[in-house]
């Protein structure tokens, strides 16, 4: 043993660049891999642990205040079954909230629980809670906050019949109550206990706004029905405005992370491909290029056991090294990364869970075991004399005849060909850096050409004005050049008790490119175009005929198209605002969208709007979603740490060959080759691999992009998307491979270059 | 008559962790075209670094080295290159063939260093390969071949590009009597054509074949032989010995 031991401190100190190589190898892989755990981790795992540190209530019912008050409902749903505590009866309000100008999507208020509730109390993430009677502050939900671009300090503003009343923001919090704002409407918000009665008075001419709310925890959360049950018998009929329960709330929560959950899995996946191949190529290799050592050690005595002893115990030492900083360093990185997904569940950090502590070392000592033990016993079996004479230059069977290219090119090629296993690791490694890249590209494009929905026009406009006197205005503008208006209502299906949203829409519709999976928009009364999610859900293709019911009056509607919806988790319909009309003949729409003629400046028409109307008109142009203006970071991000682990595989491929091809850069020097043309030899091998995995990689990828991205869009909501490949993006990620694989080897290349040729040919 | 090879107060000394090793100490030698040179010595004396100078594979210390007219020693790494792969064949003790390239491949690489035309360097290759007697090698590797045979095909790549001079080291030491004989019967009929060969060795028997034999101790060259009649091993180890070498 202490043989064993001598022999791996002599080959680590002899070793040192080689040493070191294995080790940022190592711990390349070790950091992906870190990382891509911690997200698989922080995007499946974030709602659960929120409803822990919430102690969130399993079940939610919104009550109507006029059928039933709050003391009657606390009374009869006192002790009831199954119910380990509850959050009481509280009063909630869904005021019309404004971040200064912008109206706030629909947000309910409720009072600060304080220290004693024991069930969904509130998670406070910024700030302070406001204090008893404290009048006109606000706690936000956090990702309210971050929608609107408010913080600790800043103000909100109440529309009441009277005029603004403005809160300031106190403090941030998050709960468990409902996902993550704006997947999920409306976001929770908290004035001090006491205080709303006082709002409430101010808003009290307005309809609609008021409501009692109550939540329990189940001590059976698996079966709520019996829970539903007993309070639906217990509470007179019609007061029931809602449920909630937190199954659905958690599987929407998983759904509103599903794009970039998937696309982190995809990540991972590539990132733990690329990891195994790196470190298969540079163990092996660093194996291989120990074969007249092994020889030398053989024929001094030591045992076929005791070498595989000798180079498990270095390279299991260094993986150990390297897993553990790679651990600390994936660490880090998530908290970058992944910070936009984790802070939505209201974790400050991404973290690695103990598992992932576990799963990186072990991980990267078995591969690194694996491969060691595989490459040892291949030198071990040779014979003594042979690996002796010949190291790891052994006689070559497999030769290629040298291509009828420049010389540099063609010794490149052969070398490439010749040592098929290396090439090979590789090639498969850059092979999953241009899959990656070439996923991310199609992402980012994919993504932006559907956040950009065509369908809202180029300015979105919300409108305080009669429609005569907003559609004069609009119309009056050269550069608009069709526009439609909408309104948004509740509607149920025939025979179901579920309150959804449907969008009433009216004007030049043919104008506007709709997203449609199938089908065609609306032409006349009578007919609908029902969402991705709702068609399937509800069994409807086109021509099928379908009952809504509107403030409970019945519209038989035929199907004429199938589109994709983003908001309200992809359930909604569109109708023919004369729909609505029929039930309320002044109804107007509250929204316009407008297209523009091509070319027009649309931040300057929407100015000109907003003033000829005396900012009656508020209009915006088309913006995206949060996922999707986030998704181009991660993507690159990501991206980018894959491309530094190509970086270091090509370099230690490069490195490792030009080592081992020490002797035939002297001969070719010998026979006349210039150091240029030795350096360019070894950087045409290289690109030879780099074309080898564009090849490879968009092959896999190309497809891959497009069934992941149809299996992505069913999944979110939107209904199959088709995936759009960036043509210029994917043509010039050759040139980038290329560049990227001749930028790693150029430092080998360099030395290539320099081999001495009276040094390389002295032991012969 | 210009000469082939001209060097003057030659020099080269190493540095090995701090020491000073002079392999090289003022070392004149004159070639004229078409001249068998060989350099005898014991191991150590600077055979090889002679030979490496000439070839322009290192560089002197001290002094000049002229290859068919031309200033070797004050040309930069990449102009040493190419006038090497003009002027100069190697042949080396351990054949040095490049392994992963076919015998014709090997044979190849310095017409195609010079550029020539695809087929004009295979009709060399043929013409080399079967004056050696190894043409059915072609499409063989090296690890396929036998000593003698990876010598031959050494001499060929060696011969490739028409050298004004050629170099070897040790051309039989890795081959047994019978292959030594014969690589050294083939050096012979190539000289015969006209070729310049300097031949480094300590073997009197493979010196004998040259008509020249200069005799190397330190790093000097001490002495010089005019051999009669090749073969004429005895003259050399009567010398040999006169010369404590």
């Amino acid at each position: 043993m202490y043989a064993i031991l001598r022999q791996v401190k002599a080959n680590v100190r002899s070793h040192k660049l080689q040493s070191v190589l294995i080790l940022v190898t190592l711990f390349a892989a070790a950091t992906l891999l870190t990382l891509a755990l911690i997200t698989m981790h922080t995007a499946r795992g974030g709602y659960d642990r929120l409803f822990r540190r919430t102690h969130g209530a399993h079940l939610w019912l919104y009550l109507d205040p006029e059928r039933v008050t709050a003391e009657d409902a606390q009374e009869v749903l006192a002790d009831l079954p199954g119910v380990e505590a509850d959050t009481g009866v509280m009063p909630t309000l869904f005021p019309a909230l404004y971040a200064g100008e912008e109206l706030m999507k629909s947000e309910e208020l409720r009072e600060w629980p304080g220290e004693a509730a024991t069930v969904a109390r509130p998670l406070l993430l910024a700030g302070r809670a406001p204090e008893p009677g404290e009048k006109d502050v606000v706690v936000l939900d956090r990702n309210v906050a971050a929608y609107f671009g408010l913080d600790v300090g800043g103000t909100i503003d109440l529309w009441t019949p009277n005029g603004w009343h403005s809160l300031t923001v106190v403090g941030l919090q998050i709960g468990s109550g409902s996902c993550p704002f704006p997947s999920c409407q409306p976001g929770l918000n908290y004035v001090a206990p006491g205080t709303l009665a006082d709002l409430r008075r101010m808003l009290a001419q307005s309809p609609g706004v008021e409501g009692l709310v109550i939540g329990w925890r189940a001590l059976e959360p698996a079966d709520l029905k019996a829970l539903a049950r007993a309070v639906g018998e217990r509470l007179p009929t019609g007061a029931v405005l809602a449920w909630r329960d937190w199954d659905e709330t958690r599987r929407l929560c998983d759904e509103s992370v599903l794009l970039q959950k998937t696309l982190f899995a995809a990540f991972s996946l590539m990132a733990g491909l690329a990891a195994g191949f790196l470190i298969a190529n540079t163990v092996g290799g660093a194996v291989r290029a120990q074969t007249r050592q092994i020889g030398l050690l053989k024929a001094v005595g030591f045992a076929g056991r005791q070498l595989a002893q000798v180079y498990l115990l270095e390279y299991l030492g260094l993986a150990l090294m390297a897993s553990l900083a790679g651990l600390v360093a994936g660490s880090l990185l998530a908290t970058v990364i992944l910070q936009p997904v984790a802070v939505r569940f209201g974790d400050t950090l991404a973290r690695p869970p103990l598992w992932a502590v576990l799963v990186t070392p072990l991980s990267v000592l078995l591969v690194s075991a694996l491969f060691t033990v595989g490459a040892t016993r291949r030198a071990v079996r040779m014979d003594a004399v042979r690996a002796i004479r010949f190291g790891a230059e052994q006689p070559r069977r497999r030769a290629a005849r040298l291509p009828r290219v420049p010389l540099p090119l063609a010794v490149g090629l052969s070398d490439l060909l010749c040592c098929p296993l290396r090439s090979a690791l590789t090639v498969l490694g850059l092979g999953v850096t241009v899959v990656t890249l070439s996923f991310a590209l199609s992402a980012v494009h994919t993504s932006q050409a559907y956040a950009n929905d065509p369908s809202w026009g180029d300015l979105y406009v919300r409108s305080d004005l009669p429609d005569t006197e907003a559609r004069r205005l609009i119309a009056g503008r050269g550069d608009v050049t069709a526009y439609y208006g909408e309104r948004v209502e509740a509607f149920q299906f025939i025979e179901d008790e579920e309150v959804l949203q449907t969008r009433f829409r009216e004007g030049d519709l043919q104008a506007f490119p709709f997203s449609l999976v199938e089908g065609r928009m609306l032409e006349q009364p009578g007919e609908v175009v029902v969402s991705y999610v709702l068609a399937r859900e509800r069994g409807l293709s086109l021509g099928d005929t379908t009952t809504v019911l509107l403030e409970g009056q019945p519209f038989p509607l035929r199907v004429v198209g199938i589109y994709r919806e983003q908001l309200n988790l992809g359930r909604m319909l569109i109708l023919s605002l004369d729909a609505w009309h029929r039930l309320h003949p002044e109804a107007e729409p509250s929204y316009y969208a407008l297209a523009l003629t091509p070319g027009a400046d649309a931040r300057a028409v929407a100015e000109a709007l907003q003033v000829a109307s005396a900012d009656q008109l508020e209009v915006k142009e088309r913006d995206s979603s949060e996922a999707m203006t986030t998704l181009p970071r991660s993507m690159a991000l990501l991206s980018l740490v894959l491309g530094i682990l190509a970086v270091v595989g090509v370099f230690n491929t490069a490195w490792m060959g030009v080592q081992e091809r020490q002797r035939e850069f002297g001969l070719l020097k010998a026979a006349g080759m210039t150091p240029g043309q030795v350096t360019l030899s070894v950087l045409a091998g290289v690109s030879g691999m780099a074309l080898m995995a564009y090849v490879a990689g968009l092959a896999i990828g190309l497809p891959g992009v497009h069934l992941l991205f149809d299996a992505l869009g069913r999944a979110m909501f939107y209904g199959p998307l088709d995936a759009r490949v960036d043509a210029v993006g994917q043509v010039l990620l050759l040139p980038g491979i290329v560049l990227l694989a001749m930028v790693a080897a150029f430092l080998p290349a360099h030395r290539a270059g320099r081999v001495s040729v009276v040094d390389s040919l002295r032991y012969e | 008559m210009e000469l082939v090879i001209e060097t003057r107060n030659l020099c080269k000394t190493y540095h090995t962790n701090g020491v000073a090793v002079e392999a090289l100490r003022g070392v004149d030698l004159q070639v004229a075209p078409a001249e068998f040179v060989a350099v005898m010595g014991p191991s150590g004396c600077g055979k090889s670094t002679l030979l490496h100078l000439l070839g322009g594979l290192d560089r002197p210390t001290e002094g000049e080295v002229v290859i068919a007219g031309r200033r070797m020693d004050v040309l930069n790494e990449s102009a040493r290159a190419i006038l090497r792969r003009q002027t100069i064949g190697f042949v080396f003790q351990a054949y040095n063939l490049i392994p992963n390239l076919t015998v014709a491949d090997n044979v190849d690489l310095p017409g195609l260093l010079v550029r020539r035309s695809p087929a004009e360097v295979e009709q060399r290759r043929q013409m080399l390969l079967e004056a050696l007697g190894i043409a059915e090698k072609s499409r063989a590797f090296p690890g396929e071949l036998s000593g003698g045979e990876q010598q031959r095909v050494a001499i060929a790549r060696a011969l490739d590009n028409r050298p004004t001079v050629l170099l070897v080291d040790e051309p039989t030491g890795n081959l047994d009597s019978r292959n030594g004989a014969e690589v050294m019967a083939l050096l012979r009929r190539t000289h015969r054509e006209g070729q310049t060969i300097v031949l480094v060795t300590h073997d009197p028997k493979v010196a004998s074949f040259a008509e020249r034999v200069i005799f190397m101790r330190d790093g000097r060259l001490v002495d010089e032989a005019s051999l009669a009649a090749p073969g004429d091993a005895a003259t050399l180890l009567s010398r040999l010995v006169q010369l404590e070498i």
